[in-house]
């Protein structure tokens, strides 16, 4: 079950696999210990351990963990240390500028079929290929501290202020009210999974 | 075709709303009572508690493991979203603005959220028999989340044009710590759960401050827009919407840099559905915005007609985009 949950956190399982070993977690105290243990360790592996705990902890676990043999840790993590983190999570991807842009460069097609299916998947392509120039739809302008002015008209930058602007009538539900924000954060790069 | 008529409050209260709405009609069903104070409890957690934890969020497949910290203060909250595994992103707000931190694109993103939307007059949900006629609201037992004993509200659609909720609140204090999203034919649509969770006690300051953003970040801010509500003779409108469904708001978003959009809110009371209608130019069609896509829950509708781009946005099922985008259409 460790060996699942490790393979949990490097998103190697298939979902009906992910659902039990979470079913497990969820029921049983000593999973749940592993659980974290595992994400103290991949914190530390990713020097975010003050993302979870305070400093002094996290220096002490960063010590031990940094002192640890990389053998001992769950294989799945020592072999994700081992890939270039950056080359991982690039490749491929294209993210404009806007806060809802993370979620919306996951947009698929339904699953099941539909009548507009092949549609949308020659409009939506990949994230990398929707750089397109599309001046009549909306065009964001961005400012940096600097002063420097950024200009992208999209289509996609079109997509991304109408979610924004959709959660911002929409009710919070689930989660407190984070809702759209967790979609935001949750957003990964199809490309940086196995 | 549905009449629709302009409700005139805010979306952004219905919640609460419709909880006290649900909460002093309902006396005559012990059952359902008891669900719709839990409901109403829950909101009000979520708006006063303290809370830092793990959860996990599922969707489509994929499972993310995040942080949260939450902070109330003077009424006010601000909360820290981390992601735990892939990209260390981020996400911190509070009332005044959303600030997303991307390292992995070495890029910070401040949004500010709009004045006038955070005290926009809201709409009012369905009355509660309307409500009725669409989703089933009961209690759904008890069991244990992240340690915590908890009890739970289930809210089942009555049809395939909405999707319901099974949440879970902790037995002593009604904070959220579990919640899935299902459709129809009950299939998880998305689910959350902490998996640990520590509630009250004070947040430090430290905790909701962002990582130090990376050499070569370039920060975006985004200009804020100005919305305005309608009113008079439509412009635009649905021929057929889903049962339930009526006009709730409109209004003509001007944004500092781009054309004005006009934005119409379809609401059943708990489902909303946003259309966008976009005045366009000559382009090439691949650069439009065609047919059904979704991200989660959130299913995305577009088409065009004539010069004007039409985008349907909502977190409904596939079928409720449609049917509104496709009778979407200038008013008669």
């Amino acid at each position: 079950m460790k060996q699942k949950i490790s393979e949990l956190l490097d998103d190697e399982l298939s979902t009906s696999d992910s659902r039990v070993v979470l079913e497990g977690i969820m029921e049983d105290r000593e999973l749940r210990g592993v659980w974290e243990r595992y994400h103290l360790i991949r914190a530390a592996m990713h020097r975010e351990l003050d993302v979870i705990m305070r400093p002094a902890i996290a220096d002490r676990i960063g010590a031990v963990v940094a002192s640890a043999n990389v053998v001992s840790m769950p294989r799945a993590m020592a072999y994700r240390r081992a890939m270039p983190r950056m080359a991982r999570l690039a490749a491929g991807l294209a993210i404009a500028a806007s806060v809802a842009t993370v979620a919306i460069v996951s947009l698929q097609p339904p699953k099941e079929g539909s009548r507009t299916a092949v549609q949308a998947r020659a409009s939506a392509g990949r994230a990398a290929d929707r750089r397109l120039a599309a001046a009549s739809l909306a065009a964001g302008v961005r400012q940096s501290p600097a002063g420097a002015r950024t200009e992208r008209a999209s289509y996609q930058d079109a997509l991304n202020a109408f979610l924004v602007e959709h959660g911002e009538v929409t009710p919070p539900a689930g989660m407190n009210g984070m809702m759209s924000f967790v979609r935001v954060v949750g957003y990964r790069n199809e490309n940086s999974r196995r | 075709m549905r009449s629709m008529s302009i409700r005139p409050l805010s979306l952004r209260w219905a919640p609460l709303v419709l909880l006290l709405a649900i909460r002093i009609a309902s006396a005559a069903s012990g059952t359902v009572e008891s669900a719709q104070n839990l409901l109403h409890a829950m909101s009000e957690a979520a708006h006063t508690l303290n809370y830092e934890g793990t959860f996990i969020y599922e969707h489509g497949g994929q499972i993310d493991t995040m942080r949260i910290f939450h902070r109330m203060e003077n009424g006010k909250a601000r909360e820290r979203l981390v992601s735990l595994n892939g990209a260390a992103r981020e996400v911190i707000r509070d009332h005044r603005e959303v600030e997303c931190y991307l390292p992995d694109e070495k890029s910070v993103l401040i949004e500010h959220r709009s004045l006038s939307m955070r005290s926009f007059p809201a709409v009012i949900p369905h009355s509660l028999d309307q409500l009725r006629q669409y989703y089933a609201i009961e209690r759904a037992g008890g069991g244990r989340v992240a340690g915590h004993d908890v009890r739970a509200v289930l809210i089942s659609p009555k049809d395939s044009y909405r999707y319901g909720y099974q949440l879970w609140a902790d037995r002593s204090t009604n904070l959220l710590l579990k919640s899935t999203l299902f459709d129809h034919n009950n299939r998880v649509i998305e689910r959350f759960m902490f998996t640990n969770v520590k509630i009250g006690g004070p947040i430090p300051d430290r905790a909701l401050r962002p990582e130090k953003p990376g050499k070569g970040t370039v920060w975006y801010r985004e200009a804020s827009g100005v919305e305005e509500p309608i009113s008079g003779r439509l412009g635009w409108q649905a021929r057929q919407l889903p049962p339930g469904f009526a006009l709730s708001l409109r209004m003509v978003r001007a944004r500092r840099h781009g054309p004005r959009i006009q934005h119409y809110v379809y609401s059943d009371g708990l489902a909303v559905v946003s259309v966008f209608v976009q005045k366009i130019g000559p382009q090439p069609t691949a650069e439009r915005i065609h047919g059904l896509m979704h991200v989660g829950a959130v299913h995305v509708f577009g088409r065009v007609i004539g010069d004007h781009q039409i985008t349907v946005v909502g977190e409904v099922p596939a079928k409720t985009v449609d049917m509104i985008g496709t009778s979407f259409g200038p008013a008669r």
